[in-house]
């Protein structure tokens, strides 16, 4: 019964554990890879687009310069954790499909604002491929991954309260055991 | 002896009190006229119609099992469809508040046969009974009571043996397969009480009269579902995964899992505490509620001991197979309640052994428990008044937007040929054939929906009109957009005109939403038209 108790207990644990591990906020991978899959509509219509993503606060344009040499044919999306910038490949900086400020303002800065990266990621490339859309650039076939809209997750961090859980979970233990 | 036995009657007398008190505290703001807070629940009142009417069991009646998320629950709506006709939300409410009450006093029960002291255990039945998200179950309209009461059933007909050893585990096995037609992934308890076993004073054998009605019921559904749709499991299934995880779509196990613990932390701070998880409230509730399990397992009261085995089972099940909490934290409804019971557990045994020590008057002790009832009541109190209103706004939303846009459906001509993605409401009153987008009736459909692009399916089925949920902003791609998400966007040789839009306001969709996640904000109807 005692082991019994002790595997139920590191079980519960783990679970509180897995929650403080959670950052919904922080920039996934799993976003990471899907902003790439979702890119595959402008590569293919002759648009090819990278992400530049840092998670530190940077300037766009340092952050971009630390990509090293630029390939004039992409275009990159670049997202700091401050900052955003689109520097368009050469077949489009002459006639962009929107202006940068435009895609800027509606889909990054308020979730930047939020201090919310992925949902930032997913809107950046959802508010390109949307201006190239509807420019008539590219057909656009791939499966749309939805996005929280701005404000919807705040930055949270679960590990002073799973210490506080801890602590109290140690007192009930030590007063259970002084309990008839 | 029986002064005791008079305290727990009085006991059981009280929490039945506090039980009606907190299902009228949520229910008081809302007409049952009015119907259901998830359109869900629609969905079980046409796979019962259907029942009723035709005798088959699903959504339409060419396909068994069809949309059907709980056969046991739409067999039991249908009975009011064939032979009573009650309003559909007040007779789901009657059946669901008998379940409820009994659970809980279930509860006491086992903890009174545990051994729990009569503080201990009345408290912990009576926070668990009342936690505010878990009343609420009683309200939606859903299978979520008829799961815990069954669950609780069969924990304690396993588990108290009594005279009638061989009786009561042939009962208990029936139980288990109500349970699984109830929602097949609940068959996990089996395994759970098999492990109780060694606690039990139970044989060996008594497992094969709890497998046996499990296994036929098992083997019943699997053959009568694969039959009908040609996959074993069930036709939902397929088409919930894409619903929920659409938004991670490359988010491996150990993130959708920690996900789903993430929105349970939330859920249960603003649901069952009215705090916000950022608050201190809901650690040290989790702090007291994870000491509490430690008491529950160390005292050996095997039978609260099982059925908290049996929640931290489901929500594992669940982490592998469908990793959310559902609508309103519906597809693990023992959560809530465990966790305020498990956080009185934790509590009392803290404040008994410090009082033991410091406080030498019993009446005083008496005092000082009482103050910590009310002290940890407050919270669960200004819960169930805030369910009271996101219910009765959850309510609202359905009715105005779902059933709203059922009744526009019905007015189509009959030549029209419908496919919508929410089929409750629009199903219930639109009273025609609908194709069904998202997946639950035909799972075929699937794959057009995870593709995102439904428009060969709608050439392919020469669909005239098209009902799709949408956010507010129709350009902006939330959860809420179907527009988005079924690919309507995408370039066709057919056009999408609108023809009626049907929304709630903000106040009352968001107050509803937060609590219920009962859907989005608008319903578009839209007629299909070839391109200019």
């Amino acid at each position: 019964m005692k082991r019994f108790s002790r595997i139920a207990m590191s079980a519960l644990f783990f679970g509180g554990a897995c929650i403080g591990c959670a950052s919904p906020v922080e920039l996934q991978d799993s976003t990471l890879e899907s902003s790439a899959v979702q890119l595959r509509a402008a590569v293919r219509s002759g648009f090819p687009t990278q992400v530049v993503a840092y998670d530190e606060p940077l300037d766009a344009d340092e952050a971009l310069a630390r990509q090293g040499a630029r390939d004039p044919a992409v275009t990159y999306l670049v997202l700091s954790r401050t900052d955003a910038k689109i520097a368009w490949a050469a077949s489009l900086s002459e006639n962009p499909p929107s202006s940068e400020k435009a895609i800027l303002g509606r889909w990054v800065v308020p979730y930047l604002r939020a201090g919310d990266r992925d949902n930032a990621l997913k809107s950046f490339v959802f508010g390109y491929l949307l201006a190239l859309h509807e420019a008539g650039r590219i057909e656009w076939d791939e499966a749309l991954v939805p996005i929280l809209p701005p404000g919807s997750l705040g930055p949270r961090s679960y590990t002073w309260g799973l210490a506080v859980s801890f602590l109290l979970m140690i007192l009930v233990i030590w007063a259970a055991r002084r309990l008839p | 002896m029986g002064e005791k036995q008079a305290q727990w009657k009085w006991a059981h007398g009280l929490l039945l009190l506090l039980q009606a008190s907190a299902l009228y505290c949520i229910a008081r703001l809302t007409s049952f006229e009015h119907g259901f807070p998830l359109d869900d629940a629609w969905i079980h009142q046409v796979v019962g119609r259907t029942f009723a009417e035709t005798g088959v069991l699903g959504y339409t009646s060419e396909r068994f099992g069809s949309a059907a998320t709980s056969l046991a629950w739409a067999a039991i709506v249908a009975a009011n469809h064939a032979w009573l006709g009650m309003q559909p939300a007040l007779f789901a409410f009657l059946v669901n508040a008998i379940l409820f009450i009994g659970t809980g006093q279930l509860w006491l029960a086992m903890l009174h046969r545990d051994g729990a002291p009569l503080s201990l255990a009345f408290g912990s039945a009576a926070f668990a009974a009342t936690a505010s998200n878990f009343v609420w179950f009683t309200l939606s309209g859903m299978e979520s009571m008829l799961l815990v009461f069954l669950s609780t059933l069969a924990i304690w007909l396993w588990t108290e043996p009594g005279e009638h050893r061989q009786l009561r585990a042939w009962a208990c096995g029936i139980t288990l397969a109500l349970l699984f037609l109830t929602r097949p992934e609940a068959g996990a308890l089996l395994g759970v009480l098999a492990l109780a076993l060694p606690w039990t004073r139970r044989a060996w054998r008594d497992l094969i009269a709890i497998a046996a009605p499990c296994f036929v019921a098992v083997a019943l559904y699997a053959w009568t579902m694969a039959e009908a749709t040609g996959d074993a499991r069930p036709s939902t299934l397929e088409g919930r995964r894409i619903m929920w995880f659409q938004d991670v779509p490359t988010a491996g196990p150990v993130e959708l899992a920690e996900r789903m613990l993430a929105m349970w932390a939330e859920r249960l701070a603003e649901h069952a505490l009215a705090v916000s998880s950022d608050g201190l409230l809901f650690w040290i509730v989790l702090g007291l509620g994870l000491g509490g399990a430690f008491v529950v397992f160390q005292r050996r009261w095997i039978r609260f001991g099982t059925l908290l085995l049996w929640g931290v089972t489901h929500i594992a099940v669940y982490m592998v197979l469908l990793p959310t909490t559902g609508h309103g934290g519906r597809y693990q409804p023992l959560t809530p309640a465990l966790f305020l019971g498990l956080g009185w557990v934790g509590a009392w045994t803290v404040v008994s052994a410090l009082s033991a020590r410091f406080v030498p008057s019993p009446r005083a002790r008496v005092v000082t428990l009482v103050g910590l009832a009310v002290l940890m009541g407050a919270p669960t109190a200004r819960s169930l008044l805030a369910w009271s209103h996101a219910h009765h706004d959850a309510v609202a939303h359905i009715w105005d937007t779902e059933v709203a846009m059922g009744r526009e459906v019905a007015s189509l001509p009959r030549s029209a040929t419908v496919a919508s993605f929410d089929i409750g409401g629009i199903g219930y009153f639109g009273r025609r054939e609908l194709i069904d987008l998202g997946a639950l009736v035909d799972a075929s459909l699937v794959t057009a929906m995870r593709d995102s692009n439904v428009w060969p399916l709608l050439r392919a089925r020469r669909v005239t009109h098209v009902v799709v949920p949408e956010g507010f902003a129709h350009d902006f791609p939330d959860p809420w957009n179907f527009f988005w998400r079924l690919g309507l966007h995408k370039g066709s040789t057919s056009r999408l005109v609108p023809l009626e839009t049907i929304a709630s306001s903000e106040a009352v969709w968001k107050r509803g939403v937060e609590a219920t996640l009962h859907g989005a904000p608008v319903q578009v109807l839209y007629r299909v038209e070839p391109q200019p």
